[in-house]
This record gives C-alpha cells, sequence and structure tokens, in this order.
C-alpha cells in the first residue's frame, strides 16, 4: 500500500545569524514511511529530534536543502488538495495551508488559543470550518470533551485558568475536532500525553487507537512508554 | 474557503529616487490573514495602499478575485468599479478612527452610510441594523444616535470597524488597528478581530509593526525591511523558525 | 438718452456660448454645466445667473414675467423686468398664465405650467452637496460616480437628531432618478411641482457659474426614506385675502400693533383667486 507520507530525506539545519552565523545540523538524511492505520512511534536519545521532524512536515520549521516531504493526499471535491502526490518541502504557502486545513492534524505540546473564547467554542470552530452547523458542532464537541472526561462546568469557560491537564486535553480535542467530522489521512502526536494521569492518558490512547484503526496514518513522539505500548505499531530510530 | 483571493506579483513603487515599496510578491486566500509587519519606513503602510488601489505602483500588478469569481487587475480598473469593490467587498480600517469618524454623524449614520450609499431606504430597518452590529462587537446598542466624539479610542475602533463590515466584504485591510490604544483595550480588539474573521470568513491584511499582533491573528507574515520583503512564510514558521537575520533579530528581541 | 445695447443686453457671441451650456444642460438633466459667466449690472447674489439665462432664451415674441419669493411687485422683480423690458422692448405680465418666459427668485408660481413656458431660476448655490463636502474636485467626482450616500447620510442624521427632516428650503431631489441637484432654494412645497412639469426648467448661478435644467415629463423626486416620507409644509390657516388652502402661505405683520396675517406668497395667484370669488 502506498505510504501517506514518505520523507525521502529530511534534512534540517538552523543558521543562528544573532550568533555570527553558527549553523547547527539538527537532522540529516531522515528516512520514513508510514501507511494509513499504522502509527510509528519515533524514538530517540535526544529530546528535540522527533519534536523537529513533526514540525517540518507541517512547514513549522522549514525542511533542509535536499528535503523532501512526500504526502499522498485524499481528493476532495471543491477544496483542499487534488489527490496527486505533493512534496510539502517543496510546496507553496497555499498548498501548504490547505495541506494543514484538511489532510493533517497535528497535537502539539501546548495550548495556543486566543484568550476570552469558551473551551466549547473552540472545540466547535474545527467542526463549523468542515461544514457542520452550530447545532450539529455543539453535541459532536460536547461528547469529544465528555470522552476526554473533561467536567461540563469547564466548557464554558476559556481554558487559560485551567490545569496543565485540562489544557491539554482541550489542546487535543481542538486538534482532533476536525477528524470526528471527516478523518484526516495523516495525524502528527508530539508528546499528546505529556502532563496527564494515568486515567486521562487512557482517555486520549483510546481516542487515538479508534481513529487509527479508523484509518489514520500517525507519526508520534511518545515520552510515555505506556502511550507508545498501547498506540505504536512501529518504531524507528531517529538521531 | 481556500481559494485565491488576491494577488500581487513584482509590486514596486519609487518617490523620486526612493523605492518605497520593491519586488513584492504575495498571494492570499479567501478567509486567510496576512500580517506585514516591520517598522516605521519599512513600506509596510504604502504595500497596503497598494493592495487596497489607493495608489498605482510603477511595477508590478495587483489582482482581486472578486465575489464572481473573476480576476481583476487592480491597475487597469475603472475607477467607478474600484469605488464599488471599495464600499462592498473591501473594507478599510485605519489607524486613527477620528480620520474617518465625523463629530457631526451619528454611530448610526456611519454604520449605515455603505447601506445608504447602496440605496437603503427604510430608516427604522437602518438604525436596527446598526444597532445589531453594535452589539456584535460589544458596543452599547442605545447609543446609537451617539455622536462617535462622545466614545472612546477603543470603541471608535469598533466603530470604524463594523461600518466597513456591514456589506459582508471579503477582504479587510488595517492599518496598525490596535496601535495607540491602551493595552487592555488592545487585547479586547485582537480578540474581536480573530473572532470576526472566523465567523465572517474575512481574507485580512493588517499592517502591524507588533509581532504579537501579527502571531495572534496572522496565518501568514511578510516582515519588511527598507520596501523589501526579507521573509514570507506562515506564521508558525516565521516566529519559531526565522530565516533571514533580520527576522531572527525581530524574533528574540520581542519581551 | 437711452444707450445703444443688444437685444436683452448680452452680445450675441455670449448668447450662442450660454445657450450652447443650457443645450447640454437639458441633454443632462440635472447635471451642472459650466458656462463663462458675464459682467452684469448688478452684482452678484443679486440674481445674474438667471439674468443671463433669461437673457439668452428671450425671443422678441417671448411675454417676461419675474418673481421674487412669489410676488411681481418687490423691488427686485420690478427692476428685473424693468431690465428686460428696456432691452428687448418685449411685452412683460404679471399673469402667470400669460408669460412664456417666467424668472423667478425662490418660488415657482401656484398655477400650473404648460407646455411652451419656461422657467428660469436663480440659484445662489449650484451644488447640493456643498454643505457636506467642501472640495468641488470631490463632489465633482461624486456626482460622476453617483455616490450619494453622504447625502442620504445627511438626511438620517436630520431624522436622529429633529425626528424629522429638517431641510425646509433646498430640499435635495434626484433627477431622472440619476443625478442629484439642487431645486435652488424654493420651499420644499414646490417640489412636486418639478416632477413631470410640462414646462422647461431653467437653472442659473451666476456667482458659481453654472447653469443647470430638467426638461419637461422628467422624473424630480425630493429624497425621503420609505419610513419618513417627503411632506410638503402645511399650514392651519388658510390666506386671510383670498381663502386659499392649497397655496405656500406668507406670515405678515398687517398693522403697528404686530398683528400677524397669513397671506398667499404668490401675489398673481392671491388675485386670481379674489377675482374668482
Amino acid at each position: 500500500m502506498n505510504p501517506v507520507l514518505e520523507l525521502a530525506p529530511l534534512n534540517k539545519q538552523f543558521t543562528l545569524h544573532t550568533q555570527g552565523g553558527r549553523t547547527l545540523e539538527v537532522l540529516q538524511g531522515i528516512e520514513l514511511q508510514v501507511s494509513a492505520g499504522e502509527c510509528l512511534s519515533l524514538q530517540s536519545p535526544s529530546g528535540s529530534g522527533k519534536s523537529t521532524i513533526l514540525r517540518c512536515i507541517t512547514g513549522h520549521y522549514l525542511p533542509g536543502p535536499g528535503s523532501h516531504v512526500l504526502l499522498r493526499p485524499r481528493a476532495l471535491a471543491h477544496r483542499g488538495l487534488d489527490g496527486a502526490l505533493i512534496d510539502l518541502a517543496q510546496a507553496n504557502l497555499h498548498t501548504l495551508r490547505l495541506a494543514r486545513q484538511f489532510h493533517i492534524a497535528y497535537v502539539s505540546q501546548f495550548l495556543r488559543v486566543i484568550p476570552r473564547v469558551s473551551t466549547l467554542s473552540l472545540v466547535m470552530q474545527p467542526m463549523l470550518r468542515e461544514g457542520l452547523a452550530p447545532d450539529q458542532a455543539e453535541p459532536l464537541a460536547s461528547s469529544l470533551l465528555e470522552r476526554l472526561h473533561l467536567p461540563s462546568a469547564l466548557w464554558l469557560l476559556a481554558p487559560k485558568t485551567f490545569s496543565g491537564g485540562e489544557q491539554q486535553r482541550v489542546n487535543i480535542a481542538i486538534a482532533l475536532a476536525a477528524c470526528l467530522v471527516r478523518p484526516r489521512e495523516l495525524i502528527l502526536l508530539d508528546e499528546p500525553t505529556a502532563s496527564l494521569d494515568q486515567a486521562n492518558r487512557d482517555v486520549v490512547t483510546a481516542l487515538l487507537k479508534d481513529l487509527r484503526d479508523a484509518g489514520a496514518a500517525m507519526i508520534g513522539a511518545f515520552h510515555d512508554h505506556d502511550t507508545h505500548e498501547r498506540l505504536a505499531t512501529r518504531t524507528q530510530e531517529v538521531h | 474557503m481556500s481559494q485565491p483571493i488576491l494577488r500581487a506579483q513584482g509590486l514596486g513603487l519609487r518617490y523620486g529616487s526612493l523605492r518605497a515599496v520593491h519586488n513584492v510578491n504575495l498571494s492570499l486566500d479567501e478567509g486567510e490573514c496576512l500580517a506585514i509587519v516591520g517598522e516605521s519606513g519599512s513600506g509596510k503602510s504604502t504595500l497596503l495602499s497598494l493592495l487596497a488601489g489607493q495608489q498605482q505602483p510603477h511595477e508590478g500588478e495587483v489582482a482581486y478575485c472578486d465575489r464572481s469569481g473573476m480576476w481583476l487587475n487592480l491597475n487597469t480598473l475603472d475607477e467607478r468599479d474600484r469605488r464599488r469593490l471599495a464600499r462592498t467587498e473591501w473594507g478599510f480600517v485605519r489607524q486613527h478612527a477620528q480620520a474617518t469618524l465625523h463629530p457631526h454623524v451619528s454611530a448610526g449614520g456611519h454604520i449605515g452610510e455603505r447601506l445608504m450609499g447602496l440605496g437603503a431606504r427604510h430608516y427604522g430597518e437602518i438604525r436596527k441594523t446598526a444597532q445589531q452590529w453594535m452589539a456584535r462587537v460589544e458596543m452599547d446598542p442605545s447609543r446609537v444616535d451617539e455622536s462617535p466624539s462622545r466614545f472612546s479610542g477603543g470603541m471608535q475602533q469598533r466603530l470604524q470597524l463594523i461600518a466597513n463590515l456591514v456589506t459582508s466584504p471579503r477582504l479587510v485591510l488595517m492599518d496598525e488597528p490596535t496601535t495607540g490604544l491602551d493595552v487592555s483595550v488592545q487585547a479586547k480588539l485582537l480578540d474581536l478581530l480573530k473572532r470576526l474573521q472566523e465567523e465572517l470568513g474575512l481574507a485580512t491584511i493588517i499592517v502591524t509593526h507588533d509581532l504579537g499582533v501579527a502571531r495572534l491573528l496572522a496565518d501568514q507574515v511578510l516582515v519588511m525591511v527598507r520596501g523589501e520583503v526579507v521573509e514570507r512564510g506562515l506564521v508558525d514558521q516565521v516566529f519559531d523558525d526565522p530565516q533571514h537575520p533580520y527576522t531572527q533579530q525581530l524574533v528574540t528581541s520581542v519581551l | 438718452m437711452t444707450p445703444q445695447l443688444p437685444f436683452a443686453y448680452l452680445d450675441d457671441q455670449t448668447k450662442r456660448m450660454i445657450r450652447r451650456a443650457l443645450l447640454k444642460a437639458v441633454a443632462l438633466p440635472g447635471h451642472q454645466v459650466p458656462f463663462a459667466s458675464r459682467e452684469m449690472p448688478l452684482p452678484y447674489g443679486w440674481g445674474t445667473g438667471g439674468i443671463q439665462v433669461t437673457a439668452a432664451v428671450l425671443g422678441p415674441e417671448d411675454v417676461l414675467k419675474v418673481i421674487d419669493q412669489g410676488a411681481d411687485d418687490t423691488t427686485n422683480a420690478v427692476n428685473i423686468r424693468r431690465f428686460f423690458a428696456l432691452t428687448t422692448g418685449i411685452e412683460t405680465t404679471t399673469t402667470t398664465a400669460e408669460a412664456t418666459v417666467i424668472q423667478t427668485r425662490h418660488r415657482i408660481p401656484e398655477h400650473p405650467l404648460k407646455a411652451g413656458q419656461i422657467m428660469v431660476f436663480q440659484v445662489p448655490i449650484p451644488e447640493p452637496l456643498r454643505w457636506i463636502e467642501p472640495r468641488s474636485e470631490e463632489t465633482r467626482r461624486m456626482h460622476a460616480l453617483r455616490d450619494y450616500g453622504p447625502m442620504q447620510v445627511k438626511l438620517y442624521e436630520d431624522i436622529t437628531q429633529h425626528g424629522t427632516i429638517a431641510t425646509s428650503y433646498d430640499y435635495p431631489v434626484m433627477v431622472n432618478e440619476h443625478t442629484l441637484m439642487s431645486p435652488s432654494p424654493i420651499p420644499k412645497f414646490d417640489n412636486p411641482k418639478l416632477h413631470q412639469s410640462p414646462a422647461l426648467m431653467l437653472f442659473g448661478a451666476g456667482r458659481e457659474k453654472r447653469v443647470y435644467a430638467v426638461p419637461p415629463y422628467t422624473d424630480v423626486r425630493s429624497l425621503d426614506f420609505d419610513d419618513y416620507p417627503f411632506e410638503v409644509q402645511r399650514w392651519p390657516q388658510a390666506c386671510a385675502i383670498c381663502g386659499a388652502d392649497n397655496h405656500y402661505l406668507d406670515e405678515i405683520i398687517v398693522d403697528d400693533a404686530g398683528t400677524r396675517e397669513m397671506v398667499c406668497s404668490d401675489t398673481d395667484a392671491c388675485r386670481a383667486r379674489q377675482d374668482q370669488t
């Protein structure tokens, strides 16, 4: 089966002009593939390499020269990408935006949202963008928050004052909300269960497992062994 | 909601021998927010006026895709058509609301002006529409008959904003919309802008010297130095993996 | 000894120039046409525009009526009528129905006009947008692009401030649903007389050097709102002299005690009604 994502290869260096032009080679010649229904767990002794790989895929970090980040998206009528294989490392901004908006879901470690919007609204927004009406999005968003064991008392509050674990669950809900309306081909996970206790970790990994089994291709950086055990179908060492 | 709406190629403008804007390329999608960031004198406001068709470039061109899907070259557009677009499909918000708000015209008159220019002729409905918009941006609708000179700076900016939004524009250009306002007022206005952008599916171009504004609102960022674009990318890339020395300096100097 | 003057004071070249401007004005109803306003034997502000237009259109067979605020017998009306009588030798009249050319300041006669008659209005400020936009470059652009929103906003503000549209004279109109026009400082009471009139309406502004026109049978609509429709003035009284309840009335003080009476502003119409009853 054709891989949904292939790094053939990925290079990354940082040039620090504010430090006299010093260059840091962070990734060199990284190659990997992931297909639908797989969860590839990235293992590395150092902390930063895994995150950097994930960020380079979406263009959050610019892939270095010689990189090829090959995405095979599902064709969508009237929007998104058209189903042909594309190299995100060479893509223009418009294409990158479409890839992020319609084909790739990204769960990061940090919740970054506009300050005064309620949790429920934040989770509904990606669903509304998918075309759901508000009276459809609200129950779906509510059930997602329930599934993540976020108390309903919190739903109408902005997440700024929540605990770390609560914020992370809101983060996950927002990142995956659109997938519940229309699945994404590729889901990237950057320490999704950091700051979660055991019970909440279970809830999150169960959700992710469902998405994987429904056909998403996943790449994850899992510091937590338990999460790795539950989700990974393959492992790859990266330096 | 993913089609391009505005494109600029090789855009340039000179004031005598001074190149105010040089070789600027950009592309903006429907619903996308572009921030043009730079210090004063970088050419960002000039670029904005070129993108709004308010000035003719010396080089290059700006093209806009209208509601019917037709691409229009702003350089060759008839003044009549440009004005019509400016009143219906575009909005323009200036830094100082006082420049656009008349003290002798009430809030309702300002909000209703575009509608009246398009032939709206029911006083009661115009006033009610104005009140609905005021409520939407958390202004007190009972103040619809008041002069804007009685409003605070933040309220005046909201008024300027909704006066532009009544005709459901697709593209709103803003020149330093929050500069000069108190920090807490700025924060509220930025929230509002983000929310409205999302709710109304607006494409926006925001000129700002404030990186925080760009980070909060923008999908795409252009960094300008002395009339040229030194970096152009998606907002998280420009902030977290800046390539150009100027951008790196700019980003690391944010408190 | 009366000096030798051309017919109606102006030389042929000038008349030709004014007539060309008037033809253009008639072809573009409501549109202000610039013309090379001449020095006239009376100062600006006294009707030089109207006088030049009248001088340009008068022929030897014409019968001229001149009114000022509706009256044939005010100083200005009398002087202008005498001026033309002297320089043309044509017949003059105070009866509206008999006139072929009627020059007026600030009123349209009550008696309905008929085809073949020409009304010449004296206009101080021809630009209806003047008080909203002082720059003439901008007002010209607004007319060219039919950008009349600000005028409607002004009326909106009137209603907001006063509960009603406050303008009572020189009330702005749309001509042919195309051009915004100032009907000159006639009371709004007279605005409906402009709509689909059989007569030709010519407007002359001498100081501002503009002429404009409304050809016969042209739509002229006073600006308003659907829920605040245009209304003419009404009085509870009738004319104290002739009893008319549908004429425009002036308030005059009739004795040293300060007694006030409402009487017709149109002296000819008042007399005609008296003759009937």
